[in-house]
């Protein structure tokens, strides 16, 4: 390690404790995103994507809670802070970008008001300066005539300009990390590619960290520069880009890349991985996967496997070395 | 907009001409006038000679022409029982009504807001829960209930406050006011509360539903992941967005306010129009009855068109819903 | 086999046994209680005559001497009166349990008045439409801008209007059912409209349309129980608004008489007293009216949450 990451989480654990027991969400995942980097974060519906960057950002909804781990912010722990400190670091120095722009805005307020608020929030600048910057930000997300649309209300803006607005606003602050969740699914087709590469261009311009959490591994191969896979609350495997998505070595991983249709087959490889994901209730001994797992043996049904190194990636699966059983 | 708005006051000039309707027929069909204006020892002749003069062998069409001039004129007729013009007798005891329904509205508007946002912030509270569980016998107990209640504590018991009556008045030429006097002021305090616990009780759970809603919508977690004070982000953010909701139900509550006025002015013995309209119905004194009636028709419709700008205040999106799309 | 059965959701019935429901009901505390509280006060209420310890509309039998004696725990109680007498030494307790049976007769019946109105209104106009149907919403839209008492007390005050001087006996019972009935249709209409316009479209009624049954006979024996479920609810919450109007009414003195007291009429009479520190002619009526509309609305709240969470 040359460099201290930005973020380094360490064993987190997230849990809900219900009334028929406790459900374990998120279980023990370590992984860090190194300044400027772009770590993309994938899996299925419910493996706990949202989850992670909620609890990064210290908005777990209760009952949720932090149960083990730990979460650290350039080297400073982060995840028992007290309310207010924590308040500081949102928006200042961890963004957060969500889904559906359509409803992440106030609707009741001037796009300007949102924008001056949260920059007078975390800075000194007086009300006219802040507006500047709002301005500037308005202009450097790609909003045409950003003049005249600054004191527009967000229901005047399209789904697309209104995910720009959101950029803007959680790089308000020069934050160090955005987490962004699933920032273009609720998007138009013909504006995701424009809004990813938005994104992209704007966080390097800011030398912000992204956590990209999505489902489109198209965006991820073009975007990211190391991608997590999450299955079922753990990481299966989390390594650069380019060896994840061509080389996977866990099995979920290779199914679960396997499902990008690509140019260079005639008809999209859907491969389809059998089974669903267990519900928290009902995660199986070992590891979480091996009902589903085309290559499980006994061992798989008994004892978990921890995240071992291969080159550059880590991989949760005892066929890793082998790569991964086939 | 503006269609918006003349198609509203359209609506309301359609709800009052129907009730207008209702008063004349209410006035014209329902028992006999003469026979109400007239002693038993009047003869026939003399009756016909007084229906003639006041015009009731005249065509429908045509009395119906002169109620509503009339009307619009605030002319209402003779009072059978108190043989006086009507719209002296409630003109003479508005004011009454009108301090004592707009203390009302104050006393649950001041008390009802703040205690919605709070049980709605803090739900789990013990404030909270002892809140809910009052509010529904509050919501059970009938308004008179109610008043005799706090007048044998406060009154017969305690002995701190008038039991009936309106105190000591100023009379300012047009307007008798119990306002400028202690022994006024004090008079006012228990009918107030009797008739504003009831709706204190309704915007306190309906604000606290809205704020529960709003707390959960998308820009409220957007706002907190900003990094936003707790305090913008409640009232601020969700707050203004429960007004819409809010403002609706308080306008239907005003007239209700004034309905239920009937019953506070009875228990407290206040002088005001509520008292007069009880002592026409127990007589039959029709013209009275019909005057009360579009007088609160007219209230209730004025209420409403209020109401109706109201949103176009707080609610951009109504605002350009007619007019041009930026 | 009618073409149609198969197509129908579960009635009424079935959909009140439902397990769920009755879980609901077992499981929260509070509505057993509330339930337990209404049976008693209606089982009262119906034998009052047999369980009261006098005859409080038998004027012969009062005694002014008895009148205005405290509670028998008070001094100057009298072990025949367990909670005191009114002015006229009516006993308390007779006079409330009959007060009861008034109360709860004249709620039942302006509910059910009320109902037979709004659901005929509603579904003629959902079923025909056009300017039946326009016409039956504006009157609901105007109504609806009055508060549901100012309503009963105008309909009171024409009813007593039209039936001039000459009392005729009981009619204030009847008056007072029509005016509070008169009051609370429009929910039913609304209602049965919005649903009887969606079940018009489907599939048996353009069957039973087809096969020439008429459209009266559709409307009962086809939609009706379709919308029965949240009609159920409005009434429940409707009564617990009848109780409260009825009271209110008679409290205001265009209710039921002193001869025939409900108990709004007894909170009324007592109020006069209450200065002088008679407390209980008021408060122990007012005691009960309260914890009756209390429980009903109860009942109310969790049938309405029980039939259909998302009517919250
Ligand atoms: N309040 C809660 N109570 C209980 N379980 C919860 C709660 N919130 C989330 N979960 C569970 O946590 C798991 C992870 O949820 P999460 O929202 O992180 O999934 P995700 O990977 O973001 O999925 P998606 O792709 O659908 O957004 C899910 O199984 C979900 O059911
Ligand atoms: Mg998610």
């Amino acid at each position: 390690m040359t460099e201290r990451p930005v973020l380094s989480v360490r064993d987190l654990e997230v849990e809900f404790p219900t009334r028929r027991g406790v459900l374990k969400a998120i279980d023990r995942i370590s992984f860090d995103i190194a300044r400027g980097e772009v770590l993309g974060v994938v899996g299925e519906s419910g493996a706990g994507k949202s989850l992670t960057g909620a609890a990064i950002i210290g908005l777990l909804e209760p009952p949720g809670r932090i149960a083990g781990g730990e979460i650290r912010l350039d080297g400073e722990r982060i995840d028992n802070l007290p309310r207010e400190a924590m308040r500081h670091i949102r928006g200042r120095r961890i963004g957060m970008i969500f889904q559906d722009p359509l409803t992440s805005l106030n609707p009741l307020y001037r796009v300007s008001e949102q924008l001056v608020e949260t920059i007078r929030t975390h800075t000194d600048l007086d009300a006219r300066r802040a507006r500047e910057r709002a301005l500037a930000l308005l202009t450097e997300v790609g909003i045409p005539a950003p003049e005249q649309r600054l004191d527009a209300y967000p229901h005047q803006f399209s789904g697309g300009m209104r995910q720009r607005v959101v950029i803007a606003l959680a790089l308000a602050a020069e934050p160090e990390l955005i987490i962004a969740d699933e920032p273009t699914t609720a998007l138009d087709v013909s504006v995701q590619a424009q809004i990813i590469a938005l994104l992209k261009k704007v966080c390097r311009q800011h030398h912000a960290a992204v956590m990209l959490i999505t489902h489109d591994m198209g965006v991820i191969a073009e975007t990211a520069d190391r991608v997590a896979v999450m299955y079922a609350g753990r990481i299966a495997e989390i390594g650069p880009v380019r060896d994840v998505v061509a080389r996977p070595r866990h099995p979920y991983a290779k199914g679960l890349m396997g499902a990008i249709p690509t140019l260079a087959t005639d008809a999209p490889r859907l491969m389809q991985i059998p089974g669903a994901m267990p519900r928290l209730n009902a995660i199986p001994a070992g590891c979480a996967f091996n009902p589903r797992c085309a290559a499980v043996f006994d061992r798989c049904r008994r004892e978990r496997p921890e995240p071992v190194a291969i080159g550059a990636s880590e991989v949760a699966c005892f066929l890793a070395d082998a790569g991964g059983g086939r | 907009m503006l269609a918006f708005i003349l198609r509203r006051v359209a609506e309301a000039a359609i709800v009052l001409v129907v009730v207008a309707l209702l008063a004349f027929l209410l006035f014209r069909f329902v028992g006999d006038p003469i026979n109400q204006m007239v002693g038993q020892d009047v003869s026939i002749a003399e009756r016909e000679a007084l229906r003639a003069q006041l015009g009731l062998n005249d065509p429908l069409i045509v009395q119906l022409g002169r109620f509503l001039w009339n009307a619009l004129q605030l002319d209402f007729g003779i009072s059978y029982r108190f043989r006086q013009p009507v719209m002296e007798l409630i003109g003479g005891r508005f004011p009454a009504t009108f301090e004592l329904a707009m203390m009302a509205s104050v006393f649950a508007l001041a008390v009802g807001i703040p205690l919605g946002v709070y049980t709605g912030i803090h739900r789990e509270s013990l404030l909270s829960r002892f809140f809910l569980g009052v509010s529904l016998i509050g919501i059970s107990l009938p308004t008179f209930l109610i008043g005799i209640l706090l007048i044998y504590l406060f009154a017969v018991k305690l002995q701190w406050l008038p039991s009936y009556g309106r105190g000591a008045t100023v009379d300012l030429g047009f307007w008798k006011t119990g306002l400028l006097t202690a022994a006024g002021l004090k008079a006012l305090i228990l009918p107030a509360i009797t008739l504003g616990l009831f709706q204190l009780t309704l915007i306190a759970r309906l604000v606290r539903s809205e704020m529960l809603e709003v707390l959960r919508t998308d820009f409220i977690k957007f706002a907190r992941a900003r990094g936003l004070t707790d305090r913008a982000i409640h009232f601020g953010h969700a707050l203004k967005n429960t007004l819409v909701p809010v403002i609706t139900i308080i306008g239907l509550q005003i007239g209700s306010i004034i309905a239920f006025a009937v019953v506070t002015e009875t228990v407290f013995q206040w002088p005001g129009m509520g008292l007069l309209f009880i002592s026409a119905v127990q007589n039959a004194d029709i013209p009275i009855m019909a005057a009360y009636l579009l007088l609160v028709a007219a209230i209730f419709v004025t209420i409403n068109l209020v109401v109706d700008l109201l949103y176009v205040i707080v609610d951009p999106r109504i605002r350009v819903a007619g007019g041009a799309k930026a | 086999m009618t073409p149609f059965a198969a197509d129908r959701e579960p009635g009424l019935i079935a959909r009140a046994l439902d397990s769920d429901v009755w879980h609901s009901f077992t499981r929260s505390p509070v509505v057993v209680v509330a339930a337990i509280l209404t049976a008693l006060l209606t089982l009262s209420a119906v034998f009052a005559p047999w369980i009261a310890p006098h005859d409080p509309t038998d004027l012969a039998k009062l005694d002014l001497l008895d009148s205005r004696t405290p509670p028998l725990w008070l001094e100057g109680g009298d072990k025949r009166f367990l909670l005191g007498t009114d002015n006229q030494g009516r006993d308390m307790l007779s006079a409330i349990l009959y007060g009861l049976q008034i109360s709860i007769g004249v709620s039942v019946l302006a509910v059910m008045l009320a109902m037979t109105i709004g659901v005929t209104a509603g579904l003629v106009a959902g079923y025909f439409g056009g300017w039946i149907e326009s016409a039956i919403m504006r009157v609901a839209d105007v109504q609806l801008t009055f508060p549901a008492i100012l309503t009963a007390l105008l309909i009171n005050g024409a009813a007593r209007a039209m039936l001039g001087n000459k009392s005729v006996d009981g009619a204030e019972f009847w008056v007072l059912v029509v005016s509070i009935g008169l009051s609370f249709w429009v929910q039913y209409a609304r209602t049965v409209r919005g649903s009887t316009l969606v079940e018009k479209n489907k599939d048996y009624v353009q069957a039973a349309r087809l096969i020439g049954i008429r459209p009266l006979a559709i409307m009962f024996r086809h939609v009706l129980p379709n919308v029965l479920g949240p009609v159920l609810v409005i009434a429940t919450i409707n009564l617990a608004l009848a109780i409260i109007t009825e009271a209110t009414l008679s409290f205001l003195g265009v209710g039921l008489p002193p001869s025939h007291p409900s108990l709004g009429t007894l909170v009324r009479i007592g109020n006069d007293f209450l200065l002088s520190g008679e407390w209980w002619i008021a408060l122990f009526p007012g005691f009960v009216l309260a914890l009756l509309a209390l429980a009903v609305n109860m009942l109310g709240d969790w049938l309405r949450d029980a039939l259909n969470p998302k009517l919250r």
